[in-house]
């Protein structure tokens, strides 16, 4: 090694500290940079290397029904290479052991041969025999969280009627990726499962014998998708069908591509606002360190070192800190990267195989991305160097140029002491690395907020989603449409408050050549909802806090302690000279701490715009169509972004101060970044030990009982509290209220009114209460929900209508552990059967209270037009007044009428209940199925009684 | 470049011709040399004398190639400097000045030995850096960093670090201005010595009339302009020197 490296090595190995803050700033970039890539190579590798080995369909027709010679047609589609028709239909599931209702999708395998497009993976078990009944292959997700293996039992309610299947498989399907109850927004692998089963035996079960409702295609090499589409939909009109659509718009894949065009954006943000920090942190420190060396810069060009060897020097020093940041942020994302592929893979995208892989162009990548910001950063210093005269170098520089600030110059110095002033000219001398240095903390402010800011936005969608738009307690969906007077029997049920009832119908949006499928919109969900809905993506949050609280951290204290450590270096000497002159050593921390103080505290509100621009960024980039973040930044985020700020300032002042204390004793060595302090420091560290020793200082008194470890050193109480004083654990004070405290939320997210108040609550709910809430329901209806007839219905449980679980636990809150209905979803019919009771009843609503003219799905009406319905169509008296019913006396108050239903509109249907097996009750009523299906779930205690369920019954096809 | 001064002594090392240096900074115009005409030869030792500001600092940098005159030539033996790119003077101090200056300048973050090697790596025959060191009676001190050397010390690192790689010429701008008289003397010797032993011309600014006692020639500069040269008869050696 030559001595120019070995000058660069001990420059950086003297300079550490700032060598590291500048490292973890570029490291923070690194990271997120490498973790978003080699997250989304690996995602990317195994999407298409599971696509094209289970072949999943490039096309999908949904469609009511028809007979399977049609498919003979569509296969003849010009650019259809190979198509597989299906049986799907959706179904409710039971589990023993959970008392939740499940919704799932079954579709069916062929019993000739084997499937030839989205096949399934095996994990376990095998496939379900050809002409097998009761054999279901399960989807992985939920056999998981169920611990169902192959052999076991679960039961499914098909058109009413409940069958016991028997698990001989889990599998992964290409389908499936991604997993989630349609309309709902995050999944839920406990309530939603997918499962596959013989073609013959669902088509059975379904009244689907010699007849599908799902097609699926690839096309031939070269064939143009649209075309295929288009003559699809062509010959499926007449069967029902609901738009053929491509991979692109296939529900599993839409989300998988979503989410890796954000993590691309996450590749690209973050990275970029880090590494310019780096860039500016990097000129700052570098111009400093050129400022210091300028005559070992002239010397070395005194003896005939080149320019170029002097700017490579320069170059190489920049780089090696870059190195070692690159290096520490490879790692970091790697690790980041594997945590997130885990998290992924196992709350979200589920792949049979998901095989993190750090790609070497991933590294190459961060590597000349880093490098070019560190070397563009500092290029004009090292130009400055190389262009430095060497003759110019050997005179001492001049005294820096001073102005008197703005503030001396607005008259105000009066009020201002010598040292305060010397604060302000000296941010004012250089005003434009004053601003960056703010900018700089800003940023750290500004990430520690957009960190923290998905929490935030995320609350606030559960929020709105959960409680104030899907305000419900339950909620039901029909295999059919269904009339308005399920409302109103649903109403009568003993409990219910409340009762809405909206309608979903899908829409394909043209725009000129654009077509666009909207999907979507059942809601739902209940508290239950939100609880896994917590646990799903909490994991998700955590990872994101964690993430954005180092890198945060590493920016704030990379800023700010460049900065003191640059002031210090600076000014060593002339506050060296002040405490010469008589300042006191307080005097000269303020001196020196004012400014950054200053500083910082300047910084904050700027912090708090950067983080808003940022997280503005954010909304804007992920933005996708299945969901965009509200831009809503609470007080806690804004807290946490100026908490990090403070925080990072204070412990590089502390960090300051330690250095800064030399100064004081020994008037200042000429180059504060050159002192070499090793042997002061050993010395210094002697005479503390023997004051220590002494006695002295304010000690630890536990440090003093313990005893010596090497010289000079005392074993550190390592749980010393931060109070500064020793306190003895004792057992069960802290941990274990910790604990209590812990299983206490966890089991019950908002705590529930005691029994006490749950009774009073039920005694309360007035007239104007109702109307309270009425309202509520209303507003909460808001979006474009289309009108008609009612698909599904919303629950809403008063307050105290607990009731027990199956296992007789009080739930001290009516929706607590409780019931989802999977809902609307996206339905696959664009067309109401024409003749059908549906259709009629459409027609008379539409006639009757609807502007003409308005297509459902777009029609949004004033509430009051709503309200004024509400009262015409007969709305329930309130549920309370009534008397409780028995289940079964309104049973044929609602005949459902098999037969109907085929020719009526194809809805996503999700089978409404079940007949209570062990109660033989001949209900049969939709309302009375319901009311079973409640009941059946909250028998025991005195249920019915208590329970009045207010059932929301404004929002039948309204919009706030 | 090659064009040889005529009327050059064959012993001609630097011949200067006319050379003025202005300073501009600003407004104001400072005329740090007013033409300046000089020849220095081979193994002469040569000192600058002169008041402060009188411009010695400017022509000894002029000389070392670091700087540019604002007129007037340079010759050092046929290379003309004057005019040379920064690539070319680069070239001309790594191979022929070795410079040694009133603050030492070394590298605080390497060793002596260290120092010297920084020069002696890219210099085409040096001498090794322990055989430079021990030139200047700092063969036991190899390992030590310039903060834990004494400022006489330092100075006798920066000499060997000047001389290690052989130079023709050796440039010294107030070698002992920071030091008391007998670490003075000290450093002097060295010079002497390497200025003897080598055949070095070597030039030496100082404000010490003392000093100018062990010089062949003795060169008054005053307001950038040569006051007198003065040949001394008889050089008195360094150690017999005080002030
Ligand atoms: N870089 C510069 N910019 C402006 N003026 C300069 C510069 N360098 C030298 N001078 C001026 O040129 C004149 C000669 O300076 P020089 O350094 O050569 O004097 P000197 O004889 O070496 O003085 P000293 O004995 O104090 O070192 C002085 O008046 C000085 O102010
Ligand atoms: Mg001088």
């Amino acid at each position: 090694m030559n001595a120019l490296d070995r000058k660069l090595f001990r420059d950086l190995w003297h300079m550490r500290g700032q060598v590291l803050a500048i490292a973890a700033v570029i490291m923070g970039g690194v990271a997120t940079m490498v973790m978003s890539l080699s997250t989304y190579d690996s995602l990317v590798t195994t999407r298409d290397r599971f696509y094209g080995e289970y072949r999943l369909a490039d096309v999908f027709a949904s469609l009511k029904r028809a007979p399977e010679p049609v498919a003979a047609r569509l296969a003849a589609v010009p650019g259809v290479e190979r198509l597989e028709t299906r049986v799907t239909a959706g179904v409710k599931l039971e589990v023993a052991g959970f008392s939740d209702p499940i919704t799932g999708q079954i579709l069916s395998l062929p019993d000739v041969g084997e499937a030839q497009l989205n096949r399934l993976y095996f994990k376990r078990g095998r496939t379900v025999q050809p002409w097998s009944t009761d054999e279901v292959v399960l989807s992985d997700t939920f056999a998981d969280v169920h611990h169902l293996q192959p052999g076991d039992t679960l039961a499914a309610i098909i058109r009413g009627k409940r069958k016991k299947l028997t698990v001989v498989g889990v599998a992964v399907s290409p389908e499936y990726v991604y997993q989630i109850a349609p309309g709902a927004m995050f999944p839920d692998f406990k309530r939603y499962g997918v499962l596959w089963m013989g073609r013959n035996a669902l088509g059975i079960a379904y009244d689907m014998k010699g007849a599908f409702n799902q097609a699926s295609l690839t096309l031939a090499r070269g064939a143009n998708e649209q075309d295929v589409i288009d003559r699809v939909d062509a010959i499926l009109a007449d069967y029902g069908g609901t738009g053929a659509y491509g991979r692109r718009d296939q529900f599993s894949n839409r989300f998988l591509s979503e989410e890796l065009k954000q993590l691309r954006t996450m590749a690209t943000v973050f990275p970029a606002i880090f590494l310019g920090v780096a860039a500016f942190l990097l000129n700052v420190v570098l111009s400093r360190l050129i400022a210091l060396q300028r005559e070992q810069i002239a010397i070395l060009k005194a003896f005939g070192y080149s320019y170029a060897a002097i700017g490579a020097h320069y170059v190489k020093m920049v780089l090696l800190m870059a190195l070692l940041g690159v290096a520490a942020g490879v790692a970091l994302g790697a690790w980041f990267g594997q945590g997130l592929s885990h998290v992924y893979s196992e709350t979200t995208f589920r792949f049979p195989y998901l095989d993190y892989r750090l790609q070497p162009g991933t590294v190459l990548i961060a590597l000349a991305v880093s490098a070019l910001a560190a070397v563009s950063g500092t290029l004009v210093s090292v130009m400055r160097a190389v262009r430095l005269p060497p003759a110019e170098g050997m005179r001492p520089e001049m005294p820096a140029s001073y102005r008197t600030s703005l503030v001396e110059r607005l008259g105000l110095q009066r009020w201002l002491a010598a040292p305060s002033r010397m604060i302000l000219r000296h941010i004012g001398r250089r005003p434009l690395k004053s601003l960056l240095t703010v900018l700089g903390i800003a940023c750290a402010c500004g990430l520690m907020m957009v960190g923290n800011y998905q929490k935030g936005a995320i609350d606030f969608m559960v929020d709105v989603q959960f409680r104030q738009a899907s305000r419900e307690d339950l909620a039901l969906a029909f295999i059919d449409p269904t009339s308005g007077r399920a409302l109103h029997e649903l109403a009568a049920l003993p409990g219910v408050e409340f009762v809405e009832g909206y309608r979903d119908v899908p829409a394909i949006l043209r725009f000129g050549q654009y077509r666009h499928r909207a999907a979507l919109f059942g809601m739902v969900a209940n508290r239950t909802a939100v609880q896994s809905f917590y646990a799903t993506i909490g994991e998700f949050i955590l990872f994101y806090n964690l993430v954005a609280t180092v890198l945060a951290g590493a920016i704030g204290f990379g800023v700010v302690y460049n900065s003191a450590r640059i002031a210090l270096s600076e000014r060593g000497r002339e506050l060296a000279s002040l405490r010469v002159l008589g300042f006191t050593r307080g005097e000269i921390a303020y001196i020196l701490l004012g400014e950054l103080a200053l500083l910082t505290l300047a910084a904050i509100p700027v912090g708090f715009l950067v983080g808003v621009g940022l997280v503005g960024i954010l909304v804007v980039a992920f933005q996708s169509e299945l969901y965009r973040l509200p831009l809503i930044l609470t007080p806690e985020n804004y807290a946490m972004g100026a908490s990090v700020v403070i925080v990072s300032a204070l412990l590089s002042g502390q960090a300051l101060l330690r250095r800064g204390r030399r100064f004081g004793r020994t008037g200042g060595p000429r180059d504060p970044l050159h002192a070499a302090g090793r042997a002061g420091r050993r010395r210094r560290n002697h005479a503390r030990a023997a004051y220590r020793d002494r006695g002295g200082g304010r000690q630890d008194p536990c440090a003093r009982a313990l005893p010596r470890v090497g010289p000079g050193r005392r074993l550190r109480a390592a749980h010393r509290p931060q109070g500064g004083r020793c306190r003895r654990r004792r057992p069960g004070s802290r941990s274990d209220r910790t604990g209590a405290f812990g299983r206490t939320r966890s089991a019950h997210p908002r705590p529930g009114p005691g029994p006490g108040q749950r009774r009073a609550g039920g005694a309360r709910g007035g007239a104007g209460q109702r109307a309270r809430r009425r309202r509520r329901g209303t507003a909460g209806a808001a979006g474009a929900r289309p009108r008609g007839i009612p698909a599904t219905v919303e629950f809403r449980l008063r307050p105290g209508a607990g009731y027990r679980t199956q296992r007789g636990n009080p739930c001290p809150r009516g929706g607590a552990g409780r019931a989802i209905f999977g809902p609307g979803g996206p339905l696959r019919s664009g067309k109401r059967a024409r003749g059908s009771r549906q259709h009629r009843a459409a027609a008379a609503r539409r006639r009757g209270r609807d502007r003409a003219g308005e297509g459902a799905g777009c029609g949004a009406r004033p509430a009051r037009a709503a309200r004024k319905r509400r009262g015409g169509s007969g709305r329930p008296a309130p549920a309370r007044d009534r008397q409780p019913r028995e289940p079964g006396r309104r049973g044929g108050s609602a005949v459902h009428r098999r037969g109907e239903d085929r020719d009526r509109l194809e809805s996503d249907s999700r089978p409404l209940g079940r007949r209570p097996p062990d109660r033989g009750q001949g209900a049969r009523g939709r309302a009375g199925r319901l009311y079973e299906n409640l009941g059946a779930r909250r028998r025991g205690a005195a249920g019915a009684r208590h329970r009045r369920f207010h059932v929301a019954a404004s929002g039948v096809g309204t919009a706030g | 470049m090659m064009a040889r001064m005529p009327e050059a002594h064959a012993d001609a090392v630097f011949v200067a011709r006319g050379l003025t240096k202005i300073y501009r900074m600003g407004e104001v115009e400072v005329q740090a040399l007013r033409g300046i005409d000089l020849t220095l030869n081979r193994g002469e030792l040569v000192v600058l004398l002169g008041p402060s500001g009188s411009g010695k600092s400017t022509l000894l940098n002029i000389l070392g190639g670091l700087d540019a005159p604002s007129g007037g030539e340079v010759y050092y033996l046929d290379h003309k400097l004057t005019g040379a790119s920064e690539a070319e003077l680069t070239r001309f101090r790594r191979e022929h000045v070795g410079f040694v200056f009133q603050f030492y300048n070394l590298i605080p973050s390497l060793t002596a030995r260290e120092n010297v090697a920084a020069v002696t790596e890219i210099a085409a025959s040096p001498m090794r850096p322990e055989e430079a060191l021990r030139l200047v009676g700092l063969g036991n001190r190899l390992d030590h960093f310039p903060a834990q050397l004494s400022g006489g010390e330092q100075q006798r690192v920066a000499i060997a670090r000047a001389v290690a790689k052989n130079p023709a010429v050796l440039l010294c701008d107030e070698p002992t201005g920071a030091l008391d008289s007998a670490t003075g003397v000290v450093v002097l010797e060295v010079l002497e010595k390497v200025n003897r032993e080598l055949g070095t011309l070597t030039v030496l600014i100082t404000h010490n009339v003392g000093i100018a006692g062990m010089a062949d020639r003795v060169i008054r500069l005053s307001d950038g302009q040569i006051a007198d040269i003065r040949e001394n008869a008889e050089k008195k050696p360094a150690h017999e020197l005080a002030w």
